[in-house]
């Protein structure tokens, strides 16, 4: 059975943050929402202090809490092992959000055109940017997936819905990876499936150490990094300002 | 009579709760797996699980008036 | 209108189908509250939860649960309180609670009705809600627990109580020529008093107060395990949080009552039925309460203290003496309050009702705050990620609508009062 995962080499990753702008224009996320987060994290104190980075795209649990407590079914695990959110059958209540040990889900707090950076509905970003800039209702993603047929790509960020990294759904069903793994310049992300032994991702951690974050918490994620676990005592270096 | 009625009333709304909540909503138990965990199994079974249960507590009702609604 | 009835015929006990001015005033404040918060909520339905204080958590750093989830818990935790005491007043034959059964059945319900709409207006998709929870709610989902058996069996069984228990009364106002004694006779549904009928009502009532007990305590349960079972947030994972619910919706449903009593007491002038030995007995129930809720807390905060976990250990550091130190101080001392009030009460010579009263208002404000400090700190500071802390503060909408939300409750209760005698009439009052 395909496991669909991603692992994350620490070693090699340098913080650029390149996938999070990936993650951006490809799910023409709102403000202040990042599916794909870097953390740049710090510890110790200077000149003892050392610098790390941490991705963290939803980790799409084998026991999510978040699928668990969803009320309606609107958070599944695809076949493929993806935990999606049906954004047509969410009734927006937050407790997957409040169950996930992680941080990942996003709530949709606003209208979706008040949260987007550029006025969609303006006709002069359509010129300007010579049809590259994707449109405020990307008619990818509001389609519908798999062979269960349901809305799982965020569609136009409606609001009062939740809303997640999918591990790019609508790429990956038609053979492409991740937006964040193909846009990684040193190739820290990488995607594929965890039982198939010869696929990249089993592949990069066949022979050398992985772990999952908060093991402890039996949530069986299916991301998996290699490299040094950040320390309990890091910080990050700047806070984000996203409270829109 | 009545309590056989009643009993069956009380009963009744106890199975139909039973039923729909553990055999007809979405499965219960273990990790989420596949798609099947999101779906119940009949839609509308919640709905069938509350009337089981408000079903159960209307049993007190026929005890006490099922008499009247027969004479009358 | 209603004084033409009153010129041809007796009143009606308690003040109902008379609308005095009093009663009208305060009516049409409640109703003010309540379009302020229908206004604060039109604002939130067309903007989104953007206009609420409520932000997620991680990057953004906010809480996702609120003023409108800590209110929930406190609104339903009241009633399945009442619901408690309701059964215990007939499983244990307290005779002296029996004028106030169907003031409590009546708290209960306004409670639960009000904590329903407090879940539905913190969703961010309210009307597919309702669709989609009828058509789709799983019971691996902790909620599905608080639909079906802390909203719809506790309403459904204390709905069915009340009226099974209120056919009497109403057949007794029916013989009576007002204008609403269609309302009276429909509610009596047929009930003459004879002695078939009262050994029925005494075998169902029993029954039914069992079943009550059993699905108040369930339900309390359910909220806790909505908290209780989540790893993944800490600060709430632990066996104490649905034991806990039980015993502060006991705690809360009786301050309610004594609290409903001491007003319906000075308001209808009811010193007969709603003597002093009711608040001392009621007193007492809260005295036990609190004194097990307190060690609780005790219990959870040495257990809390000693855990290893680094993330659980900076919640209780954010409650003990960090940002929410106040708040759980001064819960703490209101509910330490409440219980030496309670014990001075209990062993005090003179019997005053306003030292229960005092009490009541004590224990039943540090209950809401307990309920805010389950909900909020652990979103804020607990996180397991090296997420910056978050902050919460509610806005004007949230408290607009909470405020809507307490005056529905009101509301629904004034109303009550108005179509039937909220307090048992007296077993001696004429036959039916």
């Amino acid at each position: 059975m395909t496991r669909l995962g991603m692992v994350i080499d620490l070693e090699k990753c340098v913080g650029c943050r390149a996938c999070m702008v990936a993650c951006k224009v490809e799910n023409n996320t709102p403000e202040s929402a990042f599916w794909m987060y870097v953390f740049r994290l710090e510890d110790g104190e200077y000149p003892e202090s050392r610098v790390s980075f941490l991705p963290r795209p939803c980790q799409h649990c084998d026991n999510a809490p978040c699928v668990k407590v969803c009320p309606v079914g609107a958070r599944y695990t695809r076949d493929h092992g993806i935990v999606v959110t049906d954004w047509d059958r969410c009734i927006g209540c937050r407790y997957c959000e409040v169950a996930c040990p992680y941080g990942v889900n996003y709530f949709n707090y606003k209208k979706p055109k008040e949260l987007q950076y550029l006025n969609w509905e303006n006709p002069d970003v359509e010129v300007h940017s010579q049809g590259e800039v994707p449109p405020y209702k990307n008619p990818v993603l509001a389609g519908k997936f798999g062979p269960e047929q349901r809305k799982v790509a965020g569609g136009g960020h409606t609001k009062g819905v939740m809303e997640k990294c999918t591990f790019c759904v609508h790429r990956v069903d038609s053979g492409l990876d991740p937006a964040c793994v193909v846009n990684c310049p040193v190739g820290a992300l990488i995607f594929g499936d965890l039982e198939d032994p010869e696929s990249p991702a089993s592949r990069a951690i066949a022979d050398k150490p992985a772990y999952r974050l908060l093991e402890e918490r039996d949530t069986r994620p299916k991301v998996r990094y290699i490299g040094a676990p950040v320390s309990s005592t890091a910080r990050e270096i700047e806070r984000p300002k996203v409270r829109n | 009579m009545r309590i056989a009625i009643t009993a069956l009333v009380a009963v009744g709304g106890i199975v139909l709760a039973l039923v729909s909540a553990l055999l007809l909503a979405a499965p219960l138990g273990g990790a989420p797996f596949d798609e099947s965990f999101s779906n119940p199994r009949l839609v509308y079974a919640p709905t069938l699980a509350v009337i089981g249960v408000a079903l159960v507590f209307s049993a007190a009702i026929v005890y006490e008036l099922m008499p009247r609604i027969g004479d009358d | 209108m209603a004084t033409s009835t009153q010129t041809q015929s007796p009143l009606l006990p308690y003040g109902v189908g008379r609308f005095g001015a009093g009663w009208g005033v305060v009516f049409l404040l409640f109703l003010v509250l309540l379009a302020v918060g229908l206004y604060g909520y039109s604002r939130q339905l067309i903007e989104g939860e953007g206009v609420t204080g409520l932000r997620d958590v991680g990057t953004m750093g906010g809480a996702p649960w609120g003023l409108y989830i800590a209110f929930e818990l406190w609104f339903v935790g009241i009633g399945f309180g009442a619901m408690m005491l309701v059964a215990a007043a007939r499983l244990a034959h307290i005779d002296l609670l029996k004028p106030l059964v169907r003031t409590m059945c009546v708290i209960a319900l306004a409670t639960l009705f009000i904590g329903g709409w407090s879940i539905i207006v913190d969703l961010g998709q309210p009307v597919r809600a309702v669709v989609n929870i009828i058509k789709y709610a799983r019971p691996m989902s902790p909620f599905f627990g608080t639909f079906t058996i802390g909203l719809v069996a506790a309403f459904a069984a204390t709905l069915v109580y009340l009226f099974l228990d209120g056919r009497r009364d109403a057949a007794i106002l029916a013989r009576r020529p007002s204008r609403w004694s269609w309302l009276h006779r429909l509610a009596a549904s047929g009930y003459t008093d004879t002695e078939v009928e009262k050994h029925r009502r005494r075998r169902s009532s029993a029954l039914l107060a069992g079943a009550l007990l059993v699905v108040a305590i369930v339900a309390a349960s359910t909220s806790g395990f909505v908290f209780g079972i989540q790893q993944g947030r800490p600060g709430w994972f632990g066996a104490l949080q649905a034991p806990g619910f039980v015993v502060l919706a006991m705690l809360t449903g009786t301050a309610a009552t004594v609290i409903v009593a001491a007003s319906l007491r000075s308001g209808l002038g009811e010193k007969e039925a709603l003597g002093s030995r009711v608040f001392t007995l009621l007193n007492t129930v809260m005295l036990v309460a609190s004194l097990v809720y307190i060690y609780f807390i005790v219990v959870e905060i040495i257990t809390s203290s000693y855990s290893s976990s680094l993330a659980d250990q900076r919640v209780t550091d954010a409650l003990l003496t960090g940002e929410y130190a106040w708040m759980f101080w001064l819960s703490a001392a209101l509910f330490i309050v409440g219980a030496a009030l309670s014990i001075f009460r209990a062993t005090a010579s003179r019997s005053s009702i306003w030292l229960v009263v005092v009490a009541a208002i004590a224990i039943i404000i540090g209950a809401l705050l307990k309920r805010y400090l389950l909900v909020v700190p652990p979103l804020t500071t607990g996180r397991l990620l090296p997420y910056a802390d978050g902050s919460y503060s509610p806005t004007w909408v949230e408290y607009a609508v909470v405020g809507g939300l307490i005056s529905l409750g009101v509301l629904f209760f004034m109303i009550f009062m108005k179509l039937f005698p909220i307090l048992g009439l007296n077993d001696r009052e004429e036959n039916v």
